[in-house]
């Protein structure tokens, strides 16, 4: 597709993902509940920490993106059915939007063109709460990782 | 009486800050099973998240070249139809920018982050971690751990203050004109004595690592603020003209061990604090001649009360009896939750960590549904409340109290929540499960 850009792709990539979920043409859900983080969804969570990690709001350092991702994965493994099935979920429809072959700026800049209106701002939404989770109870209740603003 | 009970449902500042998730008041009222919920809730909590509505100084709030402007936008149009479904919207101004309260110079990657008060911050035991293995292999973990283990900036309390004329001020001024005429409450304040820093004065030894912890030679502050925020509001809505209902001050009833970061509320029979939040704060506005209003009912908040089945409320309801002027209910001053819930955790402490899943959630329900129908009669711990909150209608999975799985799936909770209707209870609601 001459003149657009990989962000662009990804865009619309994310889009025709969320047709796929809506439509019931998403991968089988028989092993989104499985305790093991797939290879292939640890390496989209590794991207979306990258990617949160760039912006200079969130604090995230890119030096503990594998520390976090790991802490990530074994606490995964631990969470009720319902919260792997909605991170997975999520780590998919990032996946197929293929956030893992974009380099950190450009799967930062996709975050933020997401949480735009008419883009997906569903999906924006639901990654920067998955990059959130601290799977432990915050009594602080804080809000998580916010991007700062285009 | 209680049998009045209102109920409210809190969505979190999710909506604002990140509109399109499950909190999103626009996506909310689009799920098939919200009419259901709507049914027997009849107020709505919003949190209008400061920082995310007006990201730069220089830049007004309503200024087309505001970054803030598609979140401001997607608030505008959950407000507009949640009034415009019949809901009483309670708004709340939340959170303080970074360029308003003095850490906009700060790198929240840094290590100055991570050493500016770190004791009005984080427990003692993060820092310290930290502090003594820097150099070492394990401190790139434990220098995470205290980050994210640290109040964020943006809940630091501003050197500006709160009086009229301060930035807070001039952003509720906004608030109230832009949404002043759909609104029915505006809440002053999220959990002053959990969330703000800092609560207190720096202890006497505030240059040694773990003396800055100390409390010893320190003062409670925290509600000197707060008490100008409530002073502040009413003049503001007065001013205003707008018919507008004011709630306050929404206190946390947390009693961890923790009093540099946490200040209990007031002695309970369940926990005993030397400078109890409520009654500082009774003592402060007496002292600059504000004890409320007919415009005013008391909030708090009472998670502990609906989990483990006790009676704060009673405690706090004693306080402030002949020293606040807001309004009354069934003998006493009126209070309002604005913030409640089971959380899973607890019903994991209380029937058994190893419980399976469904169970907890069965449980759940079965607390839960006990807690609201204590409110629903004119005694115990029902008297004098007249709105119950229920914490999320979706799961935040980092606080895990809601209706509904954290990707909208049901939860037994759900129907329990939704089968107390409001107001006097019909007879089959009051037997047995």
């Amino acid at each position: 597709m001459p003149g657009l850009t990989r962000r662009a792709l990804l865009v619309r990539g994310a889009g025709a993902c969320v047709l796929l979920v809506t439509s019931g043409g998403a991968p089988a859900r028989a092993t989104v509940a499985a305790p093991e983080l797939s290879p292939e969804r640890r390496a989209v969570l590794g991207a979306l920490l990258t990617a949160v990690a760039v912006d200079p709001a969130t604090g995230l350092a890119v030096s503990v993106v594998e520390l976090t991702a790991d802490d990530f994965e074994r606490a995964y493994a631990a969470a009720p059915p319902p919260l792997r099935e909605h991170a997975g979920e999520v780590l998919d429809r990032l996946g197929a939007a293929a956030f893992t072959v974009l380099s950190a700026a450009e799967a930062h800049a996709a975050l933020r063109d997401w949480s735009l209106p008419g883009a997906d701002p569903g999906l924006a939404a639901a990654a920067l709460d998955l990059a959130s989770l601290t799977f432990e109870e915050d009594e602080l209740r804080q809000v998580g990782y916010v991007l700062d603003p285009a | 009486m209680s049998i009045h009970l209102r109920k409210c449902l809190d969505i979190t500042p999710n909506g604002v800050i990140r509109p399109g998730s499950l909190q999103d008041y626009r996506v909310l009222r689009a799920q098939p099973w919200w009419p259901a919920l709507r049914a027997t809730s009849s107020h709505l909590r919003l949190w209008a998240d400061w920082p995310t509505l007006q990201p730069d100084a220089g830049v007004a709030i309503d200024d087309p070249a505001s970054r803030g402007r598609p979140n401001l936008l997607a608030f505008d149009e959950q407000i507009r139809l949640a009034a415009a479904d019949g809901l009483r919207v309670i708004l709340m101004p939340y959170r303080y920018p970074r360029w308003a309260n003095g850490t906009a110079a700060i790198d929240p990657a840094s290590d100055e982050n991570l050493l500016f008060e770190p004791e009005n911050r984080v427990r003692s035991q993060l820092f310290l971690d930290w502090w003594t293995r820097r150099g070492t292999p394990e401190a790139a973990a434990t220098r995470e751990a205290l980050r994210r283990g640290m109040k964020a900036l943006e809940y630091r309390l501003p050197p500006t203050g709160h009086a009229p004329g301060s930035p807070w001020a001039r952003y509720v001024e906004f608030l109230l004109r832009r949404w002043g005429r759909a609104i029915d409450y505006l809440e002053v304040v999220n959990e002053p004595n959990l969330q703000l820093w800092p609560q207190r004065s720096p202890s006497d030894r505030p240059d040694d690592p773990e003396g800055r912890f100390d409390v010893t030679g320190s003062r409670l502050t925290v509600h000197v603020a707060i008490a100008q925020m409530m002073a502040t509001a009413d003049v503001l809505v007065r001013r205003s003209g707008r018919d507008v209902r004011l709630l306050g001050p929404s206190h946390s009833d947390a009693d961890s061990p923790r009093p540099r970061q946490v200040t209990v509320h007031t002695t309970t029979p369940y926990s005993e604090v030397q400078e109890p939040f409520v009654e500082s704060l009774l003592d402060e506005l007496e002292r600059i001649g504000f004890l409320g209003n007919a415009r005013w009912t008391w909030a708090f908040h009472d998670y502990n009360d609906m989990e483990l089945d006790q009676l704060r409320v009673r405690s706090l309801r004693a306080r402030l009896e002949g020293r606040w002027r807001g309004t009354r209910r069934d003998g006493g001053p009126e209070l309002y939750c604005t913030e409640g819930g089971v959380r899973l955790s607890r019903i994991r402490a209380r029937y058994g960590a190893a419980l399976p899943y469904d169970e907890v959630l069965r449980r759940q329900a079965e607390v839960l549904r006990a807690a609201v129908l204590r409110h629903h009669t004119a005694a115990g711990a029902g008297s004098g409340v007249g709105l119950m909150t229920q914490y999320t209608v979706t799961a935040d999975p980092n606080y895990d109290c809601a209706l509904r799985e954290v990707g909208g799936e049901p939860r037994p909770a759900f129907d329990a929540w939704a089968a107390i209707p409001e107001g006097r209870l019909p007879r089959p609601v009051l037997g047995p499960a």
